[in-house]
């Protein structure tokens, strides 16, 4: 398969496009929240307005009213989308709390393919007693409940923080959830993987590169890694929209980023307990994780079908909103091995 | 030469099975919490305030001064007793599961039926709409895009906007809770219903893609050829050809998604509908770090995942003669 | 070869090999064009324009390279093509009803019973999780109104005519179970299994071993034989038709490019494509080994055809002349046709290599 072929025919895909638009628009807009905060909102994610009043179409109202309830959109620069409880602007947090989504997905992102290649890689070259030990470990952490995992983790780490000897993550750091959902994710990645290091293994140019006498570590990276490539492309944005929905879960739960920082999910969080009186603070963070984790999974299932359309049925998207074991459909039966996973 | 029926090595193979994963599962788990920092129980057990003479008290008298291997066969030993006790409410955990269970059971039971109908009926009609004209292409591509939606949607969002429009809006149904079947049959449906919706929609999208997918591979094998040779008719080489070879690979993920959920895996969902059930008390237990808890409900949901995957192996094997057990 | 009692289906069985002349008309294909939608690249034709005509119990052989659209053309005989979203026109005439203009019930009758269908990979084309004998019943129950224990009984029957060994334990067997010959001669016995008038085999034995396709062929022979049926064997292989066919069509990008009895084309091929088949053919009686040459080049791609004659690309004697369109038409004399503007007698200098036919 000509990778650059395909990346053509994948700008070729309307539905694609719009996906791939609507996620480097969400992207930008994250790292332009100082500029938005400083000159449209001119406010900070974390200044608070609780007792101030602002003028809407003509009428001064209060930002918090004096039983709590937080103001709604005004669809003007000041409190664009409203305010939460504190009186923080609900636009400001939802772009710097989209830096930390993105950022923590992102890291997370990188930190499982590389996890995942490299296991792929050692477990399909070397075979047996490796591979078996790699595989039982890889189906352990995936049939291990990821959300319980994380959240375990998610608690204690963000107390105390981490010591992983050549760095130390202080508790409340953005690193701690991203190292969590980025370890949690390898199987999902890996083995499908490895089924393809394996399956490359058998090749021709494989042994032809063998009998030239490159050492093993030379035929990994310089034969089979050029050939994951696109199966690493077709599983990097499913993995980012795990990972945003990953974090959105753990700091629901309170296990992800930490008050008062903002993220998506704290702020969905937030927003549900204030629910009837403001669903504004769940609608605005809600609808933009949505937007970012659609647009991923869109783009994911457009590279899917022209890099790599075999996997139609290998790579899919885990089961929505992360709320059990996530579960890869298996391969149906092949003629020759037929038995279930 | 085969020494035993093949049943028979099947079952042995999947009890052996069982009991490793229950070991490693246990295993797992007890040491996660034994190597994180700030896992330490008698400081929990023992309060704020306590002093450390407080602290060392509690330590003997719960038996964390023991070594590690003593202290987690102890808890096996309770747990599978089910004289274990938890150790920030200090209640019997095994009760309280018990307790929470009617509450999962209603949620996975309905839900799980609602979702493979919904995910099957929309991949049916989907991989029906892809192979018509440019309307009924436009029509997939429309519930292709409601599909990915729902596997999208995060579960605590989807419960928020569930309870906000039709609980606090248009008071159709309770903000939550549940009521046990045998006090109230319509309090338990009206409090169910949003949390089947909830759960369905999640699943039902990805189903319906995975069910998609494969019935369009299927249509493309030769055997779908073959049998409009025959002279057939089009519903029946779609049932008893496309249907049934495509259907296959679903079988053993809804076994799976089955057990996930009965075995507390939906925690988000509960907590949003405040369900009270096993996984409730999984993300309250987690959040507190109160180990016992933990231990069970992961080793109860490995016990129903194993479970659950040889019976879908079994039926696997029933609707797919190349399907060998082992 | 497979023993056992033989089907006696039908018909009495004309001599094998030829249909008597005057035998009614049983397959007449007029002008037949099947367009698949290719996306951005439009229309592609599959076959542009064939015609031709079967009588009753004739063997016909199609012959050309993969993409010369011979499969698409045997399948959308009885409408196989069109569900797959291809656009089929001009008109296929099976015992005097248009089929292509037949409505999906009546074409349904036809399948199965009037015209049966053998696929290339047995493996593939049989379902993998039905029973032989369940599947060969299916088909029977489509077309004639038996109990379900009379299908049965039938489909145990065809496997025992197709020469399978022990038909009442096959029967029960799965696909995966049988070797590959075992599970084509059950595709051949579900084929026969209601007395068609017709059988479309599609490169029934290009996916099995040497041998086992030599068996198949003659089991295929033999059958025709006893049952009278008419047989179009598509097939890229010229060897394999020499001992089956009674007359072969080559096919070439859609068209047509020469069609005569099986002896015209092994003695006096016409069209330099037809050579260079015959000059691919493995010869038992070469007494030094040499390589097979094969024709240079690649076959065009149906959707942009180059235009004039559609071979003249990789043709080594093309001329200016054969960037005109060339019809298909009588050059010879004797019925027989060709798309070929060369004068015969040059053909018959030009195609001679060492002694034997080649491009």
């Amino acid at each position: 398969m000509n990778d650059r072929g395909a990346l053509r025919r994948l700008l070729h895909e309307p539905h694609a496009l719009i996906a791939g638009a609507v996620l480097t628009a969400i992207v930008i807009a994250c790292l332009l929240a100082p500029v938005y905060a400083a000159d449209v909102a001119h406010t900070g994610p974390d200044a608070t307005h609780v007792t101030e009043t602002i003028v809407v179409s003509g009428k001064k109202v209060e930002v918090v009213s004096p039983t709590g309830v937080p103001i709604g959109p005004t669809w003007t620069g000041r409190f664009l989308l409203g305010a939460d409880e504190n009186g923080r602007d609900v636009a400001v947090r939802l772009l710097y709390g989209g830096r930390n989504s993105l950022e923590i997905a992102a890291v997370a992102t990188v930190l499982s393919i590389v996890l995942a290649v490299a296991v792929a890689l050692i477990a399909g070259w070397l075979g047996g007693a490796v591979d078996s030990l790699l595989c039982r470990l890889m189906d352990l952490i995936w049939s291990y409940p990821v959300l319980l995992l994380g959240v375990a983790l998610g608690v204690t780490l963000a107390v105390s923080g981490i010591d992983l000897g050549f760095t130390t993550l202080r508790g409340g750091s953005l690193m701690l959830p991203a190292l969590i959902i980025g370890v949690v994710y390898v199987p999902y990645m890996a083995r499908p993987l490895r089924a393809r290091t394996i399956e490359l293994r058998g090749r021709e140019f494989v042994d032809a590169a063998r009998q030239q006498g490159l050492s093993g570590t030379r035929i990994m990276l310089g034969e089979i890694l050029p050939n994951l490539s696109s199966s690493i492309l077709v599983f990097a944005p499913l993995l980012l929209a795990n990972a945003i929905l990953m974090e959105a879960g753990l700091s629901f739960l309170g296990a992800g980023v930490q008050p008062p920082a903002p993220s998506w999910g704290t702020m969905i969080s937030e927003g549900t307990r204030l629910m009837p009186d403001a669903i504004h603070l769940v609608l605005a963070p809600g609808l933009m994780l949505l937007a970012a984790v659609v647009s991923a999974n869109v783009l994911a299932e457009a590279a899917r079908d022209v890099l790599d359309p075999r996997a139609r049925l290998r790579a899919q998207p885990t089961a929505g909103g992360l709320d059990w074991v996530p579960t890869v459909p298996p391969a149906p039966p092949a003629p020759s091995d037929g038995e279930p996973a | 030469m085969r020494a035993a029926h093949p049943m028979l090595t099947f079952a042995v193979r999947r009890l052996v099975a069982m009991v490793l994963v229950l070991f490693a599962i246990s295993v797992l788990t007890f040491l996660i919490f034994q190597v994180i920092p700030d896992g330490d129980p008698a400081l929990r057990l023992a309060g704020k305030f306590a002093t450390p003479q407080e602290i060392k008290d509690v330590r003997i008298q719960w038996g964390f001064n023991q070594p590690i291997w003593v202290q987690y066969l102890r808890m096996m030993e309770q747990i599978f007793t089910g004289k274990v006790i938890s150790y920030t409410q200090q209640v019997n955990v095994v009760r309280q599961i018990g307790e929470d269970l009617p509450a999962t059971i209603s949620l996975t039971v309905g839900a799980s039926v609602l979702w493979l109908i919904a995910g099957v009926a929309l991949g049916v009609v989907g991989a029906l709409l892809a192979r018509r004209g440019r309307v009924a292409r436009a029509a997939d591509r429309l519930l292709g895009a409601v599909a990915m939606t729902g596997i999208s949607m995060p579960a605590f969002l989807l419960g928020d906007l569930l309870l906000f429009y039709l609980g606090f809006k248009l008071h159709v149904f309770p903000l939550g809770g549940y009521v046990p079947l045998t006090e109230d049959p319509v309090g338990w449906l009206t409090h169910m219903i949003l949390p089947w919706i909830s759960v369905t929609v999640l699943f039902a999208g990805f189903y319906s893609r995975v069910l998609r997918a494969s019935i369009l591979d299927t249509m493309g094998e030769s055997y779908v050829a073959t049998a409009r040779a025959k002279g057939i008719s089009p519903r029946r080489v779609m049932v008893s050809h496309v249907l049934r070879n495509s259907l296959l690979p679903i079988v053993s993920l809804w076994g799976l998604d089955f057990a996930a959920v009965l075995g507390g895996g939906a925690l988000l969902t509960e907590t949003v509908f405040n369900l009270k059930g096993v996984g409730q008390y999984a993300a309250e237990s987690t959040q507190r770090l109160d180990i016992p808890p933990i231990m069970v409900i992961t080793m109860l949901t490995a016990f129903l995942v194993v479970v659950l995957s040889t019976v879908t192996d079994l039926v696997q094997a029933a609707l797919d003669p190349r399907v060998r057990l082992r | 070869m497979g023993a056992g009692a033989r089907v006696a289906a039908g018909r009495p069985a004309p001599e094998a090999g030829a249909a008597q002349p005057g035998a009614g008309t049983l397959l007449d294909v007029r002008d037949l064009r099947v367009g698949f939608h290719g996306g951005a690249r439009g229309v592609v034709r599959a076959v542009d324009g064939v015609s031709f005509s079967l009588r009753r119990g004739e063997a016909l052989a199609i012959v050309g390279e993969s993409g010369s659209g011979k499969s698409a053309m045997a399948l959308s005989l009885s409408g196989l093509t069109c569900e797959a979203g291809a656009d089929v026109q001009g008109a296929v005439e099976f015992e005097g009803v248009d089929l292509l203009a037949a409505g999906e019930r009546r074409l349904r009758r036809v399948r199965g019973a009037g015209i049966a269908t053998v696929f290339q990979d047995p493996m593939s084309a049989l379902n993998p999780v039905q029973r032989i004998g369940a599947q060969i019943a299916e088909q029977v129950l489509a077309h004639e109104p038996l109990s379900k224990a009379a299908a049965a009984a039938r489909a145990v029957q065809a496997l025992r005519a197709a020469g399978v060994p022990e038909p009442e334990r096959r029967a029960r067997s799965y696909p995966h179970e049988l070797s590959g010959g075992l599970r084509q001669r059950a595709m051949i016995a579900m084929a026969l299994s209601c007395s068609p008038r017709l059988l479309v085999a599609d490169e029934p034995t290009t996916a099995l071993d040497v041998t086992v396709q030599a068996q198949i062929l003659a089991e295929l022979a033999r059958l025709r034989a006893e049952t009278g049926m008419a047989v179009i064997l598509v097939t890229h292989d010229l060897g394999v038709v020499a001992g089956f066919a009674d007359r072969v069509l080559v096919m070439y990008c859609g068209q047509i490019v020469e069609q005569g009895s099986v002896s015209e084309i092994f003695e006096d091929p016409q069209h330099p494509y037809t050579w260079g088949l015959l000059g691919s053919i493995a010869r038992m009686e070469g007494e030094r080994p040499r390589r097979l040459p094969a024709i240079d080049g690649v076959p065009p791609s149906p959707a942009r055809p180059p235009a004039g004659c559609r071979f003249h690309p990789r043709c080594p004697h093309a001329m200016p002349a054969c960037k005109a369109p060339v019809e298909l038409r009588d050059r010879v004399g004797g019925g027989r046709l060709d798309r070929c503007v060369l004068e015969v007698e040059r053909k018959r200098a030009l195609r001679t290599r060492s002694g034997a036919i080649g491009l």
